[in-house]
């Protein structure tokens, strides 16, 4: 293609050509008025296919929750909600991402059900300047991949330093973890044998299984040869069953071993079937995680309530609420904002504050971009039948070291 | 220790024999690269799943039922789908077989939903068993002395009945069988029927090794192919042999190296097909 200016620009006046052209180029900057009346773009990038196809439907139960509860509109401004399904897989997380801020100009990236999928998304979201709330995805190396990523879930080190210091507390000296094979594994690994160990304990049996096609009677096994006082697991929800069955054929606990891990084995989502399944074998199995449905706090039963309610008699998973307090807590940066959404304003209104969620007291940690919260030790109970996360202890709003 | 492994390996084993019988059947028979046998699990596993949860119905009735649905799927396929491809190329084949899979994967996540499922056993094959020092439940051992007198009673039936040396005949040359009098295409639709049938079985018994999940077919079929290189595809000792030996394989690979997956029984596979030779567990004659 040759470049020329069409002929119409050579016939018009010189001066007026400039005139023209700068006069658009003044109106273009002026500051656009049109704030309170233009909507509030969400993108939101989430697995609804494949494996993790469980976690984009609970994430986008609980955002349209928040949304329909507060009319979708915050701080005065129309809310879109822009849903995307990246399959569960990098490339094309990448790619909307860029195709939503690029082409339906979001204001805001909500999302990423896995490590390697906010990973691909973080640089686009860096250079667009756009805040990237992580609702899903546990490990620390996303915060630290973006200045403008903001977690609202949880990492998993969170769960598992206090878990950590309730196994000593009960009075266990020794411990063996298992974990999956992938960054979040390895992490809630580090993070319970490090403060274990720094309390006094020992782990000196640590077993990581395969992510995908996990074969945990095998590792197992190797527990119960070591014996310790205590075993520390995390497996992703969407594995429980097989845990569990492959627990109970190993006879760990008939062998005095306790079993403990993340709340993700016994999430709110998988619970009721586990429970018909498993039955009396899975009571007292005790979890740490920030949510359970049976939390204390006033907004939580009338939350679940309004769940069940639009979802078929649905629980709330941890994952419906980390979608939830990523929209309440957008919605309360608006506000502080006065309904600006560019993106250094609209981060700064985000770290530092804080929210009263179905969860508790939840914070955006300053430094860390992490969220602060109250973790609980919950054990499995059985209440009309039904299967629940009874909270016993609290560990009050654990707060991660910046990276 | 060693037993528990060995144990659960084989239990394993036995139970991937179960579902990867057809596939060794319609390679003899029809040369038809069957690669969706997964498939017949899965409408097994499923259908136990919503017998169980919704309709109340106890595992030992479930277990006829998920072997008649199989056979019935298995039959009804081979007429109106399969059979017209049978002159085609081994590519196609595939290419059909993967389509397959890949329509049962949408369906199912469709409609039974994306995350994987589990049933409850009765409680009386939940109990552990201690035996030789290893603590096995009462369904994993009762799961092996079935498939080992199944295995027993089909080879059985292959060598000492009529029927089987039709169905020998018929796998060595077809057309001189067909010239002889028996009905091929029948005895082969009635086989694979049956192999579906036992897929579908396996299936539900899968769901308390694996759990059942929309893509548990693609996954199981790079586990048929490793079963059908080592075993070769001529008959039943060579699959019951192969499928033994990636049963304990996994296991013990997965004991002595948790966080490598499959890697233990893909590299013993490999050293075996590459220093002795492929179809390593298949006998010398044709259909044994």
């Amino acid at each position: 293609m040759i470049f020329s200016l069409p002929s119409v620009f050579t016939r018009l006046p010189r001066r007026a050509l400039v005139i023209g052209l700068a006069s658009a180029f003044i109106c273009a900057c002026s500051p656009a008025p049109m704030h309170a009346a233009e909507p509030f773009r969400i993108g939101l990038i989430l697995p609804f296919s494949g494996l993790s196809a469980s976690t984009g439907a609970y994430q986008l139960a609980g955002a349209t929750l928040y949304l329909k509860q507060h009319k979708n509109m915050f701080a005065g401004r129309a809310v879109e909600l822009l849903v995307r399904d990246d399959q569960g897989a990098p490339e094309i997380t990448r790619r909307h991402a860029a195709e939503l801020i690029a082409n339906d100009h979001v204001d805001v990236l909500v999302g990423f059900g896995l490590t390697p999928l906010a990973l691909a998304a973080a640089p686009i979201a860096t250079a667009a300047k756009i805040p990237m709330l992580v609702s899903v995805a546990s490990s620390r190396k996303i915060t630290a991949a973006s200045p403008f990523i903001v977690r609202t879930n949880l990492a998993l080190a969170q769960a598992a330093e206090p878990m950590a210091r309730w196994c000593f507390e009960k009075g266990y000296r020794t411990a063996a973890t298992l974990v999956l094979n992938y960054a979040p594994g390895h992490e809630a690994e580090e993070a319970f044998a490090g403060v274990f160990e720094m309390l006094g304990g020992h782990t000196p049996t640590r077993l990581q299984v395969a992510a995908q096609t996990p074969d945990f009677a095998s590792a197992l096994l190797r527990v119960k040869e070591a014996h310790p006082d205590v075993l520390f697991v995390f497996v992703a929800s969407s594995q429980s069953g097989v845990f569990f069955r492959q627990l109970q054929d190993s006879g760990l606990r008939q062998a005095g071993i306790a079993v403990t891990g993340t709340g993700d084995v016994v999430d709110e989502d998988v619970l009721p079937a586990l429970g018909a399944a498993y039955g009396e074998s899975l009571l007292g199995f005790v979890s740490a995680h920030p949510y359970s449905v049976l939390n204390d706090t006033a907004q939580n039963p009338p939350f679940v309530a309004a769940f069940a309610a639009d979802n078929d008699g649905r629980r709330p998973s941890s994952l419906a609420v980390g979608a939830y307090d990523a929209m309440g807590l957008l919605d309360h940066a608006l506000q502080k904002t006065g309904g600006a959404g560019d993106g250094q304003a609209l981060l700064d209104a985000l770290t530092g504050l804080t929210l009263e969620s179905p969860r508790g007291m939840i914070g955006v940690d300053r430094q860390s971009h992490e969220l602060v919260q109250d973790v609980f030790v919950r054990t499995v109970i059985s209440r009309n039948g039904a299967f629940y996360n009874l909270p016993i202890a609290r560990y009050a709003q654990i707060r991660l070291p910046p990276q | 220790m060693i037993m528990t492994l060995l144990l659960n390996g084989l239990s394993y084993g036995l139970v991937l024999f179960l579902l990867s019988l057809g596939l060794a059947l319609s390679l003899t028979i029809a040369k038809f690269v069957n690669l969706a046998q997964g498939l017949f699990a899965m409408q097994g596993g499923y259908l136990g799943y919503v017998l169980m949860t919704r309709c109340g119905l106890s595992f030992y009735a479930c277990l006829p039922v998920c072997f008649g649905a199989g056979a019935l799927t298995g039959l009804l396929l081979e007429a109106l789908l399969l059979r017209h491809f049978y002159a085609r190329s081994p590519l196609e084949h595939a290419g059909v077989s993967l389509g397959l899979i890949f329509m049962a994967a949408g369906y199912a996540e469709h409609v039974m939903g994306p995350s994987p499922l589990f049933i409850a056993l009765p409680k009386l094959l939940q109990t552990p068993l201690t035996l030789f020092g290893a603590t096995i439940s009462l369904y994993r051992l009762a799961l092996m002395a079935c498939c080992t007198v199944l295995a027993a009673l089909l080879q059985s039936a292959m060598h000492h009945t009529p029927l089987g040396a039709q169905f020998r005949a018929a796998s060595e040359n077809p057309a001189l069988a067909r010239a002889l009098g028996i009905n091929v295409p029948f005895l082969f639709s009635a086989s694979f029927a049956f192999c579906c049938g036992l897929a579908g079985l396996g299936g539900l018994c899968t769901m308390d090794f694996l759990g059942m999940d929309p893509l548990f077919a693609l996954r199981f079929m790079g586990i048929a192919l490793v079963i059908a290189s080592l075993g070769g595809v001529r008959g039943l000792t060579g699959t019951l042999c192969a499928a033994l030996f990636v049963g304990v394989c996994s296991s013990v690979g997965a004991y002595v190296l948790p966080s490598s997956g499959t890697l233990v029984l893909d590299v013993c596979a490999l050293v075996l097909l590459l220093s002795v030779s492929p179809e390593i567990f298949a006998r010398g004659s044709r259909f044994s």
